[in-house]
Formats: C-alpha cells, sequence, structure tokens
C-alpha cells in the first residue's frame, strides 16, 4: 500500500512535469530546464524509490507480524480529529471565543475528564484565557461570526 | 568588541526577558517526553511574528539548546528520555539512581552541558564570522552544492528504513513545487485554487505534523508513574569529578564537529561520543553500571552539537535537524535572510545572539541544578490536559500564518498525515527537510544550469567538494546506522 501511494505521487509528479513541459515557452527566459522537466526528474527517483519500497516491504511483510491496533485508542484520535475539524468549521460560524469554548468542552470530555461541572469550568476558562492572549493582547483577527456578518 | 556590544545589547530587560523565557521554555520541552523542540518551536513561531527579531531569535534559540539540557533529567530520574539525542543518557544515568546516585548523574549532565555549551558558544564566535567570509564566494551551483549536501541529512533521518526516508525528502520536494514556479511563474498542482497558488506555508505544515500528528498520536498517554527516588549528594568529588569533567571536554569536541556537518543527527552523535568514551576508559565493561564517563561525555556532546548547529545555519543558511530547519524559518519571517550578509548586514544582531548563548548557558545551569525536582514532577503531567491545550495553541499558530483558515485546514491535514505516518514508522524529518529546502534547491539548480549546462557543477571547485562530503558523510551515518539500535533511529527522525 505504502508502496502504491509513493508509485502515485512519482506519477502526479512526472504526469504535471509533462504538461508543463508540453506548453510553449517564454524564449526570454533563459530557463535550460523549465518547471515542467524539473517535476519530472522529481519523479523518477521517487519511482525508482517506490520500486525499491514494494520488494522490501513485501520481503518484510512475509517475515514480521503487525502489531494488533487498539481499538479504543483508534476511537479516540478519531474523535479528537473530528472535534479538531469541527473547531475550525466552528470558528468560521460562531466566532473565536465560542468554538473555543465548545472545542474545549468535546475534547476534555473525549480524553476522559468525566465531570460535567469540571469539563465545563475548564473549557470557560481555557477560551476564556486563549481570548484574551491571542485575540485581545496579540491582535489576531478571526473570521466574524455569521450571524453577526 | 563585536561580542561585546553584542552582550551590551543583550543588557536590556526585554532580551534578558526572552532569554530567560527560552531557556525555562527549552527545559521544561526537553523534559517533557514526546514534545520535542522542534514542535515548540513550531507552536511558537507564529507567536513571534508580533516581537522583534532579536528578541524572538534569542528565545527560539534559548528553547533548542535549552532543550537538550531538559531532556537528560527524565533520562536520569526515570529512565525516559526526554529527547532523543538523550537516550544514552539513560544507559549509565538511570543506573547511578539505582545506586543512589541520581544527585551526581545530574550534577555532571548539567556541568557538562553547561561546558560544552560555553566552549561551543566561544568556538562559534571565532568560527562564525570567518565561514561567513568565504561564503560570500559562493554563486548559484555552490549553494546547490551545499544544499545537496544538506539533503544527505535525509538519509540520518530516515530511521530504519531508507527507502521510506528518501520517499519523504522526495515528497517533501515535491510538496515545495505547488504553486507558482519561481522563475516563470507557471502554475503547479494548483488546480485552478486560487488558494493553492501561493503555495503552502512552512508554519501551517510544521505544526501539522509536529504539533498536530504528535499530540493526535500520543492522545491516550497518560505518564502517571510517581518519582518517589531519593536525589543523593549533589556534586561528584575527587577521581569521579575529574574523569566527569574531562569527559565533558572529550563529549564537547565530539558533539561540535558532528554539529558542523548537517548530515549527522544529535543522537548519532552522542552514540559516537558515548563509544569514544568507552575507547577512552580503562574499564570499558562497566560502562551500563553507572559510570560518570557515560554520562558527561554524551551530554557534552548533545549541547555542543547544539551550537555547533548554529553555525551552518546562520553562515550559510543550511539547517542541520528540523529544529535548526524551523530556526531558519523563524530567520526569514523576521525578515533576516541567513547566510553571509547576515553577519555584514545584521552585525549587531548575530552578536547579541551569540552572547545570549553564553549568558542563555549560565541561566540553564541555574534552572538545571537547584530546580531539578519540580522539572521531575512537571515530567509527569498527563497528555489529557496538555492534549487539547496544545492543539488550540496549534489552530492559532496555523492560522497566524496569513490569517486565513486554509492554513488551518492544512494543518489539520498534516497533522493527519503526520499521524498516519507515525503509525507506520514513516519518518517524518525527511519530509519537512525536503520541503524547506525543496525551493532554495531548485532555484539553485535551474540558475546554475542556465548559467553553464550541467558541467558547472564540476568545473567549479566548491560543488565538487560538497558532492564528495555527501557521500562520505552518507556512508557514515550509514554505518553507524547500522551500530545504533532500532527504536532509537526511528523515534530520532521525528525529532
Amino acid at each position: 500500500m505504502e508502496g502504491i501511494l509513493l508509485l502515485a505521487a512519482a506519477s502526479a509528479s512526472m504526469a504535471e512535469g509533462l504538461r508543463l513541459a508540453s506548453q510553449p515557452k517564454d524564449v526570454h527566459i533563459q530557463d535550460v530546464i523549465g518547471p515542467g522537466f524539473y517535476l519530472f526528474f522529481l519523479g523518477l527517483p521517487l519511482l525508482a524509490v517506490s520500486v525499491a519500497h514494494m520488494v522490501v516491504s513485501h520481503k518484510k511483510s512475509t517475515t514480521e507480524e503487525k502489531p494488533e491496533t487498539d481499538r479504543k485508542m483508534r476511537i479516540r484520535m478519531l474523535l479528537m480529529t473530528a472535534t479538531l475539524g469541527a473547531y475550525i468549521l466552528a470558528i468560521d460560524i460562531v466566532g473565536y471565543l465560542a468554538a473555543s469554548f465548545l472545542f474545549f468542552l468535546l475534547e476534555l470530555r473525549i480524553v476522559g475528564i468525566k465531570s460535567w461541572a469540571k469539563s465545563i469550568v475548564s473549557s470557560i476558562a481555557f477560551a476564556v484565557i486563549y481570548y484574551l492572549v491571542f485575540v485581545r493582547f496579540c491582535n489576531m483577527i478571526f473570521p466574524t461570526p455569521v450571524f453577526l456578518r | 568588541m563585536d561580542l561585546v556590544n553584542g552582550i551590551a545589547n543583550l543588557f536590556s530587560f526585554s532580551n534578558l526577558l526572552y532569554c530567560f523565557l527560552g531557556c525555562v521554555l527549552g527545559t521544561l520541552v526537553g523534559v517533557l517526553p514526546g514534545i520535542g523542540p522542534a514542535a515548540t518551536l513550531s507552536i511558537l513561531l507564529p507567536v513571534t511574528t508580533y516581537m522583534d527579531p532579536t528578541g524572538s531569535i534569542i528565545m527560539l534559540a534559548g528553547i533548542f539548546y535549552g532543550a537538550q539540557y531538559g531532556g537528560s533529567t527524565t533520562s536520569i530520574l526515570v529512565n525516559i528520555p526526554g529527547e532523543v539525542s538523550s537516550v544514552v543518557t539513560c544507559f549509565d544515568g538511570f543506573a547511578m539512581t539505582r545506586q543512589g546516585r541520581a544527585g551526581q548523574a545530574l550534577w555532571m549532565a548539567a556541568v557538562g552541558s553547561f561546558i560544552a555549551g560555553t566552549l561551543g558558544t566561544i568556538a562559534f564566535s571565532f568560527i562564525g564570522p570567518g565561514i561567513a567570509i568565504h561564503a560570500l564566494k559562493f554563486g548559484p551551483p555552490e549553494y546547490f552544492g551545499l544544499i545537496f549536501f544538506s539533503l544527505t541529512l535525509i538519509v540520518s533521518l530516515s530511521g530504519a528504513s531508507i527507502t521510506k526516508g528518501l520517499g519523504a525528502g522526495l515528497i517533501g520536494l515535491i510538496l515545495a513545487t505547488i504553486g507558482l514556479d519561481p522563475l516563470t511563474a507557471s502554475p503547479r498542482f494548483t488546480f485552478s485554487s486560487v488558494k493553492l497558488m501561493r503555495g503552502f506555508e512552512l508554519i501551517p505544515v510544521a505544526i501539522g505534523l509536529f504539533g498536530i500528528g504528535e499530540i493526535l498520536a500520543s492522545a491516550d498517554l497518560g505518564r502517571s508513574r510517581i518519582y518517589e527516588g531519593q536525589l543523593g549528594r549533589m556534586m561528584p568529588r575527587g577521581k569521579e569529578l575529574a574523569k566527569g569533567l574531562l569527559a565533558s571536554l572529550r563529549g564537547t569536541v565530539v558533539g561540535f564537529v558532528g554539529g558542523l556537518l548537517p548530515g549527522l543527527v544529535p543522537a548519532i552523535v552522542t552514540f559516537f561520543a558515548y563509544d569514544v568514551e568507552k575507547k577512552c576508559s580503562k574499564y570499558p565493561e562497566r560502562f551500563g553500571t553507572g559510570v560518570i564517563e557515560g554520562v558527561a561525555g554524551p551530554e557534552a556532546a548533545n549541547n555542543a552539537t547544539a551550537q555547533a548547529n548554529f553555525i551552518p545555519l546562520f553562515t550559510l543558511g543550511i539547517p542541520s535537524s528540523p529544529a535548526t530547519a524551523l530556526l531558519l524559518a523563524a530567520l526569514v519571517l523576521h525578515g533576516l535572510e541567513p547566510g553571509p550578509m547576515l553577519f555584514q548586514a545584521n552585525k549587531e544582531f548575530v552578536w547579541t545572539v551569540i552572547a545570549s548563548m553564553f549568558i542563555g548557558n549560565v541561566m540553564l545551569l541555574i534552572l538545571n541544578l537547584p530546580l531539578v525536582g519540580l522539572w521531575a514532577r512537571i515530567s509527569l503531567i498527563p497528555y489529557k490536559y496538555l492534549g487539547p491545550t496544545i492543539l488550540a495553541i496549534c489552530v492559532v499558530g496555523a492560522y497566524s500564518s496569513r490569517s486565513i483558515l486554509f492554513d488551518v485546514w492544512v494543518a489539520l491535514g498534516f497533522g493527519i498525515v503526520g499521524l498516519i505516518m507515525r503509525k507506520n514508522n514513516w519518518p517524518m524529518a525527511p519530509l519537512i527537510l525536503g520541503f524547506l529546502l525543496g525551493d532554495m534547491l531548485e532555484r539553485a539548480f535551474r540558475t546554475s544550469l542556465s548559467m553553464g549546462g550541467p558541467l558547472v557543477f564540476l568545473t567549479r571547485p566548491i560543488p565538487v567538494v560538497f558532492f564528495v562530503l555527501s557521500i562520505v558523510v552518507t556512508v557514515i551515518s550509514l554505518i553507524y546506522l547500522r551500530r545504533v539500535p532500532k527504536q532509537v533511529i526511528e523515534d530520532d527522525a521525528d525529532e
């Protein structure tokens, strides 16, 4: 699988390189190799590496056992990742302060803080501190909430 | 005279405060396993855009070399290396702790680090400007040779699998081409997207790979082991002290020479230093049972390498590791062009930073000796409190790059990439190194070819020297990679 991904990246690089190389060149620019051939030449060693990796991986997969994955850990990671994605969306919709509060609330619950009171108080505290430090003190400008536009 | 002016500039309240802050953060980062200087620098990099350039580089540099001090604390006390470059310190450091001699191990690690840091900074003061003068003779072919030499670092950073390292490095080089071509402005991999025409910024990519990826991967790690040991007497005495100090001096030389070469990462240098100590000892079989030279030598080498890494960074603009790559990014962010002109056009800045390293090493000695118990306890904070806090900082950090949410999505995307890479033992350092050096490599390569075709690299002496050095360093790295434990190499590839 890894080798296939490397092969795909090499193919993409070479394809993009050929596409650019086939475009008409500006005769006033002294550029022997051009943007296309540089990309193509980067793709060639990657192609070689992907083939080598597939060979090496195939030999290892017949001799090594893969470790078992922890399902609970995987679910936790997926939830944290999803929460992070939701946080980025929420910044644009409800603004930085509200989005931060919701983010901390969800994350603290996901990582195992069982008490709702503790989670809510901590989330409010973190959100306010981050708002004061980054928005007020550092003058960072976040998108305006949708309902205020 | 320049150094005296540098010291005078350093003694302003803000610069001293930034130096102290960098040392404290660096020690903290070094003590906390799993959070390296690269992740911290990537998170703090955007914050420094609100600071003055000198202060921000002083602070970031302090984090970088401060982490080398802090890494030994948990290695010695609880056998958990705070930094990958402190793994070797576990061998004899923890053995000394079990013998009730933790205090002596910590004292020797801190003092050895101080000796190496100070001597390394002195050497930097003398060697740096000299290298800068010669670097003025560099043209595009010479820069190509130098960057190509730096890319040999990829072999050292590849971990146990060279194909994975090379693959990651090449993908990093390809990622650097996304956007408008630097010479002809042709769009590459933009898919008609205006946002992609500017390419990916380094900060979101670095924050994603090292910050978000690390936290997601460490989500369920709660280190709750409590340190209950006694520190014992702090300072070694008599022959023990003499052996430790001599080992520190040897480690300084080994580390400094290793740090000058972009192809050798600190972990490999520390193993080499340990090897040197064994060879110099009358009783090499005792190493691993609590020999003070086994702590002093590698710790000194570790710190000397950190100081020496600044030489290629400041004089030639070439990073030696992911952390120095981020320092390079910081210099560029603040409009400071690293390379030979830095010593000419920004002399005051350079000597102030060098002066800060002298003072920083003194601060670190003070921080690491009396406060060692406190650092030991901080290292036990569970990830369930640290994780969300750091993730939120990552979001802010990625956003601050260009104040667009697209960069935060890029950081999240690379965070997922970093998580997948970690789970499948792919080294991330080659990817970030390829990404950082890709643009410079392409410009130097294409400009050189337009100067005189492919033979331009073979008819000028400096590129030839760099190509030869690339081969030599690659061979040395491959030889030592066989001798270093596999897990250490894989962990180091991410630092």
